[in-house]
């Protein structure tokens, strides 16, 4: 069902023109100005927009302005105007600004219909073009977007871990549209010791989809064994500085959970610091994510650091999207804005999920993401 | 990113502004063979006027110390209280391209 987002201020006529687009097969979502217009495009991704000229807060002008200026996908969205009759000004403006059509008010229903299908099928043809043309290309894209999802840790080992070392596990990991470099990953060490690790590869795209296997094997066929985390990520460094080309890096967290010591020993290379939640006094601490990034200078001396745990602690882990993404819409949290976010998280008696964590993100989020998001959380059960 | 190149008798500094990410990797490139050609021991490249740089500008900075290397320049940044300053201490940069001390 083609999804329309429908912009008015005039309540009674929004509701009209809502009432017959879904009479004739339209998902439509509604907004009461160009504030909450925007909020919308940026986060149900809408096949088309109706847009009203004046309304308060932000008008229909801005509103188009700052859509086309996104460089997202939704930055291209087919938009219709509604002005009010013999207002010819306004459609110029609004035509020569970048929208698609434009109609005039009272509204002549039958003509609405039809102009939103003429543009749906403009976009539909072009679309249609793209996808035969870039169509292989697609599909070998998708089946390495699988090969990379599959590297990460599967439901049923998750859950292994968790019953061997009495933890609750949860991650999110939600990739951009392009292959990206994130990668998260779990090894059993003993019954009392679980290490973790993520990792972010400079860039996007296939390069940095390629090296997340190099390292993924690396890790795998050489697993930590006694080594502390600081040594076990020089070890890696000097491996990675012999296989990526100059530019290309490597920013790593890896650390062990330690029932018996009741700690996390972590090492870090250029990455966000974990957080660990501490719901019985309700604050949290945060980790040190300073370091070299893996790759860049061989012989290069990483810290081990700690964050001593009690039971039902959780330890908090992810990528810089977190704290990044929105940028350009001026929505991004900001490492500030981040902590804000999970210490809220430490009020509450117990956590759910990671989703609980990053809920406040995933609603106000544009989509897609330009970046990988990954968010892992372990709480310890004791 | 806009940037403009100055030069005199002790090398070549380069102003960069707005932001240094992904999308600017083939224009900072031909910049940096620009910069290879320039005379001089020095380059500086400053930070100061950035207001964003993500992990595929940080390795654009990690090219032009190799490329500077190649030609026997010196690569220093001036990060002054830069935006970016945050991003570059967190991959502890000024251990892989010195600061200017100035």
């Amino acid at each position: 069902m083609k999804r329309i987002v429908c912009i008015e201020d005039e309540a009674s006529l929004r509701r009209d023109i809502c009432e017959e687009l879904q009479e004739n097969g339209y998902e439509v979502i509604e907004a009461s100005d160009g504030v909450e217009g925007l909020q919308l495009i940026r986060t149900k991704c809408p096949d088309l927009v109706l847009c009203d000229v004046r309304m308060p807060n932000m008008d229909g002008f801005e509103l188009l302005r700052q859509v086309r200026e996104s460089s997202a996908t939704w930055g291209t969205v087919p938009f219709l105007f509604l002005t009010a009759y013999g207002e010819r000004e306004h459609m110029l403006k609004g035509l020569r600004d970048g929208a698609d059509d434009f109609l005039t008010k009272p509204i002549d229903y039958d003509v609405l219909l039809a102009r939103i299908e003429t543009s749906l099928r403009q976009v539909h043809r072009v679309k249609e073009y793209v996808k035969k043309t870039q169509g292989t290309m697609q599909k070998e894209l998708d089946r390495a977007h699988i090969m990379q999802r599959d590297l990460l840790p599967s439901h049923e080992f998750q859950r292994a871990i968790e019953a061997a070392c009495n933890l609750k596990l949860t991650s999110h990991y939600e990739p951009s549209t392009d292959l990206g470099g994130d990668i998260w990953g779990l090894q059993l060490i003993s019954a009392t010791k679980v290490m973790f690790y993520l990792v972010d590869f400079s860039g996007h795209g296939i390069a940095a989809a390629m090296n997340t296997f190099r390292l993924y094997s690396k890790i795998d066929s050489e697993p930590i064994g006694d080594l502390s985390p600081a040594r076990y990520l020089e070890r890696i460094n000097s491996w990675l500085c012999k296989q990526l080309q100059t530019g290309q890096f490597a920013t790593v967290l890896i650390g062990i959970l330690d029932r018996e010591k009741s700690e996390f020993q972590y090492a870090a290379a250029g990455t966000q610091p974990p957080i660990k939640i501490d719901f019985q006094d309700k604050e949290i601490e945060v980790g040190d994510g300073k370091g070299v990034p893996l790759g860049v200078s061989d012989g290069v001396i990483y810290e081990d650091r700690i964050l001593s745990l009690k039971k039902n602690d959780a330890l908090f882990f992810y990528s810089d999207a977190l704290i990044e993404h929105g940028r350009k819409e001026k929505l991004n949290l900001g490492q500030i804005g981040l902590e804000a976010m999970v210490l809220k998280v430490a009020g509450r008696k117990s956590l759910l999920s990671v989703e609980d964590i990053i809920a406040p993100f995933l609603e106000l989020a544009p989509r897609p993401l330009d970046d990988d998001l990954t968010a892992v959380c372990c709480v310890w059960k004791g | 990113m806009d940037y403009s190149v100055k030069e005199d008798q002790t090398g070549v500094t380069i102003d960069l502004n707005g932001e240094l990410t992904v999308s600017d990797e083939e224009q900072f490139r031909s910049l940096c063979f620009d910069v290879t050609k320039r005379a001089g021991q020095k380059c500086v490249a400053d930070l100061s006027q950035l207001s964003f740089l993500d992990s595929a500008g940080l390795g654009l900075l990690l090219v032009l110390k190799e490329m500077c290397e190649d030609v026997d320049k010196q690569l220093t940044l001036r990060v002054g209280n830069s935006a970016v300053r945050d991003i570059l201490d967190i991959s502890e940069f000024s251990s892989l391209i010195p600061y200017e001390t100035s």
